[in-house]
């Protein structure tokens, strides 16, 4: 172990998910049999106050330090238990912003430590600057949708990628954030006293619309030219005129529509003006796309991220903020209805 | 493809694959997890989603079919003879792929061109307009030359360059292949590599063909050699529009130095960082093909097998400086055959200078014979 490292109570409570805290919440938590139920009553309301809290987006204060390292499994056994997706996205994110803010008062060698032992990451520390290889920072980077993330608008050196302490702390942030989805989806079951707050935690979440619901109808209807992101609507306006789409937009905009609840027929008239319209061909190919054909899977329409790539983004105002051309139409309803 | 050059190609291939057969199963690693494909002489189309179990029965392949064209897949399944998506994908080698037909911002001033028809296949000098024989309208044709494949030689050695320098992949890593036709084929097939996914690669073509950098949030790539280049350059590849505007920001930057000129940049309206960034993303990119690099799933040509419109085969370059493309992966048989040749500008073939041949029957080596058949332009007589 690092000598410069103090790992005590507070580091436990600060960074549970670490392997230190882990292994002391083994060790001096006892299994939940050996509670007594009123003792496992008042750990559990605790772990629920705070679940509460957290969810709700409101800052926590602990109440005494064993009481909050006692009730961290709990709250997370309780969230677990919901099997609610949504929810565990929820509660990692929230997670994920609590450690990015608690690490931004951390040291270098801290912030190192936790990144080398708890997500193997490598991490060092050189001319008063990060550096993470690239390997490890492109797993998390290529999911932001921000080009400050790309990897073309950073400094990569001998495999190693320069990075500022906030970024750094955000790559660690979101590392923790996978592994609380990570281990949200691994099977396991729970005593009465958890399902016993269950529908308790539900009606909650319901009551505070801690969950967004998503508006499903709206982001799968492409009913007319407007309702096409900026990117689609050239490839679509391209193919009426009846311009030779290059593959990368042919499959980008029949996926599209396919998610958008376009059958095959509609979806195969689009591509009747191409100048090499294949009749077959086309409905072979777009049914395959459908999951109509072959292996039956139902291909996604591509993200911004790969029309990006492939020259065929039409980025402007209104994209701010989505990574997904279908993501696109709803972005423009939450906009109009004031939403965020 | 007419029946006599069918017949050659067929013979000549047979004979090149009983050769070479065991040297390509010797350079593909880990046969069993492979899709492989392959075009033959005879039947249009690719044979997709075969396996084999290991090398012999590669070899064995290869004899039997003698294939025009032969790829494998450079992703690893559990099931590579099943449809895409029931393979299971496992992992997959990172593949770049350098080819002249795709370069968007280099210059290329010396290519050669035929003139082809469409309808009778005869092909033509570059002046000429109209089939002699059809009267039909002619198309040109990009010719395949040594000039251009310096170039493709020259954005090889940047990328290995920068694979290198920025990603930190030592020269053992990675392989570099002269494609058997316009190009060069880049190969890292480390542990580590082969696990990203396909998002990621995508950030890594982007990184070398510079698409998304934007000068807000990163310092010019290279800055003391772009400013250098920059302040010489006479902007030829831009618009007269643009041309004005680099123009106007050449005349502020001259006689600054370094860090002056980068506050000047830091303090460029977005109209002018734009085009500056056009013209970074124009000198610095690297002209990859991007969807060979991302596609997980993407067929590769077999090292040491021969590329169908060229005769000539994918090797591994050793040594960049010293290799030349129209004569060390000639690997074909060298013996002389006789054919009629449409219309081909001067070549220069193993050393010998060929050309140019204009409706003329020749005595040429094999190998040069499947050259001028893959290119379209000649027949056996």
């Amino acid at each position: 172990m690092n000598k410069q490292i103090k790992i005590d109570l507070d580091w436990i409570i600060k960074y549970p998910f670490t392997e230190e805290a882990r292994e002391y919440i083994r060790i001096n938590v006892p299994p939940l049999e050996e509670f007594t139920e009123d003792e496992l009553i008042n750990i559990m309301d605790y772990a629920f106050k705070k679940i509460q809290t957290i969810l709700v987006g409101h800052d926590w204060s602990e109440w005494t330090k064993e009481l909050e390292m006692m009730s961290y499994p709990l709250g997370f056994a309780l969230i677990k238990a919901t099997n609610n997706s949504a929810l565990w996205r929820s509660f990692a994110d929230k997670e994920r912003k609590r450690i990015q803010l608690k690490l931004g008062k951390e040291d270098i060698n801290s912030i190192i430590y936790i990144a080398k032992n708890t997500f193997n990451l490598r991490v060092k520390y050189e001319n008063n600057s990060f550096l993470i290889h690239f390997l490890d920072y492109l797993s998390i980077s290529n999911k932001f949708a921000s080009e400050r993330w790309k990897l073309v608008n950073r400094k990569i050196e001998l495999g190693y990628v320069t990075l500022e302490k906030n970024s750094v702390n955000r790559i660690i942030a979101e590392y923790v954030r996978f592994s609380i989805l990570d281990k949200m989806k691994q099977p396991s079951s729970f005593p009465p006293i958890i399902q016993k707050y269950v529908p308790k935690l539900n009606e909650y979440v319901k009551k505070n619309r801690i969950i967004r619901e998503k508006p499903i109808e709206l982001i799968n209807s492409v009913k007319n030219r407007n309702d096409l992101p900026p990117c689609m609507k050239e490839i679509y306006d391209d193919a009426f005129k009846g311009e030779n789409l290059a593959h990368a937009s042919r499959f980008s905009i029949a996926t599209f529509l396919i998610s958008s609840n376009w059958n095959a027929d509609q979806v195969q008239h689009l591509f009747s003006f191409a100048p090499d319209f294949n009749p077959k061909m086309t409905k072979y190919q777009v049914e395959h796309l459908a999951g109509l054909r072959g292996g039956r899977t139902k291909y996604k329409s591509p993200s911004c991220k790969w029309m990006r790539t492939f020259n065929i983004c039409r980025e402007d105002e209104t994209c701010k903020g989505i990574i997904n051309p279908l993501q696109w139409k709803t972005k423009q309803w939450r906009t109009r209805k004031n939403i965020k | 493809m007419k029946l006599a050059n069918q017949v050659f190609s067929r013979q000549i291939l047979k004979e090149y694959y009983f050769l070479y057969g065991n040297q390509i199963a010797k350079h593909i690693k880990e046969i069993p997890k492979r899709e492989f494909a392959y075009a033959s002489v005879d039947r249009p189309g690719l044979k997709r989603h075969l396996s084999l179990e290991n090398s012999e029965r590669l070899c064995d392949m290869l004899k039997t079919v003698s294939p025009l064209h032969f790829y494998h897949s450079g992703a690893y399944y559990l099931f590579p003879d099943k449809e895409m998506d029931a393979k299971n994908w496992i992992e997959a080698d990172l593949i770049f792929d350098i080819d002249v037909d795709h370069f968007e911002n280099k210059d290329l001033p010396n290519q050669d061109f035929i003139e082809y028809c469409k309808l009778c296949y005869n092909c033509f000098p570059p002046s000429t307009d109209i089939c002699i024989k059809c009267n039909n309208k002619l198309k040109s044709k990009l010719w395949l030359n040594q000039k251009d494949l310096f170039e493709a030689k020259n954005e090889a050695m940047r990328l290995t360059n920068i694979l290198n320098q920025s990603f930190g992949v030592h020269e053992t890593n990675m392989t570099l292949y002269f494609s058997g036709s316009r190009g060069f084929h880049v190969i890292l097939d480390k542990n580590e590599i082969k696990n990203l996914d396909q998002s990621s690669r995508m950030d890594i073509v982007d990184y070398m063909r510079l698409t998304g950098y934007n000068l807000s949030y990163s310092e010019p790539k290279d800055l003391k050699n772009i400013l250098k280049q920059f302040i010489q350059d006479d902007y030829k590849i831009f618009d007269k529009k643009e041309r004005k505007i680099l123009e106007a920001i050449k005349k502020k930057m001259l006689n600054k130095d370094e860090s002056e000129s980068l506050t000047l940049i830091q303090k460029f309206s977005p109209k002018n960082r734009s085009i500056f960034e056009k013209y970074i993303k124009k000198k610095k990119m690297i002209e990859i093909d991007a969807p060979v690099t991302s596609d997980i799933h993407r067929l590769i040509r077999a090292p040491y097998s021969v590329h169908g419109k060229s005769g000539l085969s994918k090797i591994p370059v050793q040594d960049v400086d010293l290799f030349n493309p129209f004569s060390d992966p000639v690997l074909l048989s060298r013996r002389k055959i006789t054919l009629k040749i449409s219309y081909m500008p001067k070549t220069i073939f193993i050393d010998n200078e060929y050309g140019p041949y204009f409706n003329e029957v020749k005595e040429l080596p094999e190998c040069f014979a499947m050259f001028l058949i893959g290119r379209g332009v000649a027949y056996i007589v």
